[in-house]
């Protein structure tokens, strides 16, 4: 159930439509947690995107396979996966990984398909076209559509986002949308700072709680 | 004296949905507390909460989030022009707070205004029980100055 939005903003009249479709989706909930507190959880998993590129890319990377491409390194289907110290299993890939040759801090991933788990079994699952990583100030851009989806059941649409890893900062000025069991919100735009410990969402702020999840709150 | 009355549309019905706007909303996870601020409108069905701004206060031992009874809200806070309406009945005041375990919503100010359709009652501490919707409105020392719609017939 989505709110429709009206209001200004250029990309706002074609979000429902479009958002609508994204958010058709039956999963099985195997616990459901209230939207607030969880939020600050999901958006620090950007922080662990950006290591991840990291690792693909170490400061004296040796290239072994990868194919040289229009002024681009290219890597095909780069992938990291392994387990974290509690032994929960995590997963990073893409389609290709491009490093600019004239300026090697400059690299483009695409069709990134990730599992991340956040803290105790709670894991993020994030797909997003394309990422544009800066390793000399460690940005990540994140200029088209991604979505991000929490083992708990709540999903994240963002249209696009800039993260910040030194400043422990990841915005968006498009709106974003949050579907969960019972409960939906959209806002136009959201800045997360302090590592995630602080969560703004700003500009017509809508949240809908389905009568389920009331009854939940009041038990 | 103290004046007591039944505002029945304000209890708390769980079947319908709830909708919650504002200009923002900042999380701030570490506080478990989430400020809602900027022309904060709460409506469940007939009942509207109007207020500048509101924080849900919320439980959650530890880490709350990986612990999993994350989330339970604790109590909300209302402040800035509150005002209530539900059906015929409207309460006004400064400051409101509601407490999620005895669904107990007090509204205090210097002037807590209860309309029940044509009939105003005055005081400085509404009590309402949401449960039932029973409402209580304390003159706190002054009195409670009540203006009787001559029209009206006693009610409750």
């Amino acid at each position: 159930m989505m709110n429709t939005i009206t209001g200004t903003g250029p990309a706002r009249h074609d979000m429902s439509a479009q958002y609508g479709q994204a958010l058709a989706h039956s999963r099985r909930v195997r616990r459901w947690k209230i939207l607030l507190p969880i939020m600050a959880l999901v958006i620090s998993l950007g922080f662990i995107a950006v290591s991840w590129v990291r690792s693909f890319f170490p400061e004296n990377l040796e290239i072994s396979g990868a194919r040289i491409e229009n002024g681009k390194v290219v890597m095909e289907k780069p992938a990291i996966s392994g387990r974290n110290d509690n032994g929960i299993s995590y997963y990073m890939n893409a389609a290709r990984a491009l490093q600019d040759i004239a300026n090697p801090n400059d690299i483009m991933l695409e069709d990134i398909d990730a599992s991340v788990p956040i803290r105790g079994n709670l894991i993020a699952r994030v797909k997003a076209l394309s990422a544009q990583f800066d390793r000399s100030n460690d940005r990540l851009e994140l200029t088209q559509p991604f979505t991000v989806n929490l083992s708990s059941g709540l999903d994240i649409h963002f249209k696009s986002a800039r993260l910040d890893i030194p400043g422990g900062e990841m915005s968006t000025s498009e709106p974003i949308a949050i579907k969960a069991e019972g409960m939906s919100m959209v806002a136009n735009q959201l800045n997360i700072t302090d590592k995630g410990k602080v969560i703004k969402f700003s500009g017509q702020v809508r949240l809908n709680v389905e009568p389920a999840l009331v009854r939940k709150i009041q038990k | 004296q103290d004046r007591t009355s039944k505002m029945s549309g304000l209890a708390l019905s769980n079947d319908k949905p709830i909708q919650i706007e504002s200009d923002n909303l900042e999380i701030r996870d570490q506080e478990k507390r989430a400020l809602f601020d900027g022309n904060v409108s709460v409506t469940q069905g007939t009942t509207n909460l109007k207020a500048s701004n509101m924080i849900v206060y919320y439980k959650g031992s530890g880490d709350s989030i990986s612990s999993g009874n994350s989330g339970d809200i604790d109590r909300i806070e209302v402040k800035g022009n509150v005002r209530l309406v539900s059906g015929t009945q409207s309460a006004r005041g400064e400051t409101g707070a509601f407490d999620m375990t005895t669904e107990i919503l007090t509204l205090k100010g210097k002037q807590v205004v209860l309309a029940d359709g044509a009939n105003v009652f005055t005081g400085c501490k509404l009590t309402v029980w949401m449960k039932n919707g029973e409402a209580k409105l304390e003159s706190c020392g002054g009195r409670v100055r009540i203006q009787l719609d001559p029209k009206s017939r006693k009610t409750n």
